[in-house]
């Protein structure tokens, strides 16, 4: 599965939207999702790909993740850095 | 209505046992947080604690740490409350015990295991050790108290709500005396991994209100108070450390982590309309700080808003720069170190500070303590669910023995 599919998948199995609903410049505001289901969400990426996403929250007062797109790209990072 | 005074501290803490080492790195804004014995990550524990140096064999084998750290801090706070309760004094008083946790570390040994080892059996004194209330148990047990005695438990508010709730009990007449506060030893590995995975956790360390600021360090700790009722305290002739007289609490009834500006300061003016204070006279917050940058923000704004008609804003520390966050005992342990201040006439500084925040904007006294008379401060404890507890404590001289805005 593409890194994209299976991030939209992990989102539409934590909200009541489709896949197609959700978009790679969707916000997770947009998609109402709160801080700690982002992280629910966050935790079941991590699961799917085999990840592990290093962040603090105390890191910026902006979320680590603003839009679908982001957690797509740490995702491509966070596999290419468990490759190397 | 009755007063209720403190008559009795005590505190096992990352400095040790005892409300003097706790005092003596507070107030010098000496912070104890370090790399763990047991668990990745920085902590503030106390380290090579050893529960036969404190309790007699019997109770510390039949004890989970939390328990262990009560009794401790119970027999403090007895030990320096004056001559020892009657049988009947003991007959009437509580026992009222917050934590978050339990018995947690003779919890997840015991599924270790299960779990891990696959044995098939367990040893009888889990559930006896682990349960909410055991350390409300053993000290009820130790000293023979035979009032009503259990826990309560609102993560990191658990100790301040049961402060707030003895007193309003005390006040009203239910009994005469209790000793209150909270205990928390939770760091385990699979607790701190759980924590970690809010990715709130600092790495370095707890700098609370401070720019540079990168999340909590958990700690671990107990802290007991005895309350009683002013004329109880009196007729047998117990020192006074100072008055407990406003209790708020609120919820936000938003979100099971968010912050919430609102609840907050909601709960500090509840204190202080119960206290019968108005803001100017509060002089000093001791804040629920845990160095995020979200709790820190909001608190700073909670109390802005709350003491907006204030010619002067009170000033502000966090304690948990020093001891970490003790979770369900922090409420009692920073009541303790706000007892303290107000004896000692000194602001204990927020440690670790690196410089202001602007979307702070309060006076955290960072770093070191001022000589400051305080004759009345606050103290903050708020939780995740959104759970807020503000409690109000007077110098006890200064509030007058029979002042008529408060009989």
């Amino acid at each position: 599965m593409d890194i994209l599919s299976g991030v939209k998948e992990v989102i539409s199995e934590h909200t009541t939207l489709n896949v197609e609903e959700i978009n790679p410049a969707s916000t997770l505001d947009d998609l109402g999702l709160s801080s700690i289901e982002s992280l629910d969400i966050v935790f079941a990426i991590e699961s799917m790909f085999d990840i592990h996403f290093d962040f603090n929250m105390n890191e910026s007062e902006e979320r680590p993740f603003t839009t679908v797109q982001d957690l797509v790209d740490a995702t491509e990072k966070a596999i290419t850095g468990t490759r190397a | 209505m009755r007063r209720v005074v403190v008559t009795g501290i005590g505190a096992v803490t990352a400095a040790g046992a005892g409300c003097a080492a706790l005092w003596d790195k507070v107030s010098r804004g000496d912070s104890l947080i370090g790399p763990s014995d047991t668990v990745p990550g920085v902590v503030a524990e106390f380290s090579g604690f050893e529960a036969a140096a404190f309790l007699e064999k019997k109770i510390f084998s039949t004890t989970d740490r939390f328990a262990q750290f009560a009794l401790i801090a119970a027999r403090e706070a007895l030990a320096s409350a004056g001559p020892p309760l009657s049988a009947a004094e003991a007959d009437n008083a509580a026992v009222i015990i917050g934590s978050a946790y339990g018995g947690l570390l003779t919890m997840e040994g015991a599924y270790a295991r299960i779990y891990a080892d696959g044995v098939s059996h367990l040893h009888p004194g889990v559930i006896p050790k682990s349960m909410m209330h055991a350390a409300a148990s053993q000290i009820s047990m130790a000293y023979g108290i035979r009032g009503p005695s259990y826990a309560m438990s609102s993560a990191c508010a658990s100790s301040a709500h049961a402060l707030g709730h003895a007193f309003r009990s005390i006040r009203s007449g239910d009994f005469n005396q209790a000793l209150v506060g909270g205990v928390d030893c939770a760091i385990s590995p699979a607790n701190l991994r759980a924590w970690q995975s809010l990715r709130v956790l600092a790495p370095d360390s707890c700098r609370p209100f401070s720019i540079g600021r990168r999340g909590l360090v958990i700690g671990e700790g107990a802290g007991v108070l005895l309350l009683e009722d002013f004329e109880t305290a009196h007729r047998r002739g117990a020192a006074i450390v100072c008055e407990l007289a406003g209790y708020g609490a609120t919820s936000d009834a938003n979100n099971i982590t968010a912050v919430d500006v609102r609840g907050m300061a909601r709960a500090m003016q509840q204190a202080m309309a119960d206290a019968g204070t108005i803001p100017r006279e509060v002089a000093y917050v001791n804040a629920h700080g845990t160095g995020t940058l979200m709790n820190d923000a909001a608190e700073s704004q909670a109390i802005l808003e709350s003491f907006s008609m204030a010619p002067a804003l009170p000033l502000v520390s966090s304690s948990k720069a020093v001891v970490g966050h003790t979770l369900g005992a922090a409420g009692a342990i920073e009541a303790i170190v706000t007892c303290m201040a107000i004896a000692a006439r000194t602001v204990p500084p927020t440690a670790n500070f690196l410089g202001d925040d602007p979307k702070c904007g309060i006076d955290c006294v960072p770093n070191r303590s001022l000589d400051r008379s305080i004759s009345v401060a606050l103290s903050n404890s708020f939780a995740f669910g959104g759970t807020n507890v503000s409690l109000l404590f007077r110098d006890f001289d200064a509030a007058g023995q029979g002042s008529p805005a408060i009989a």
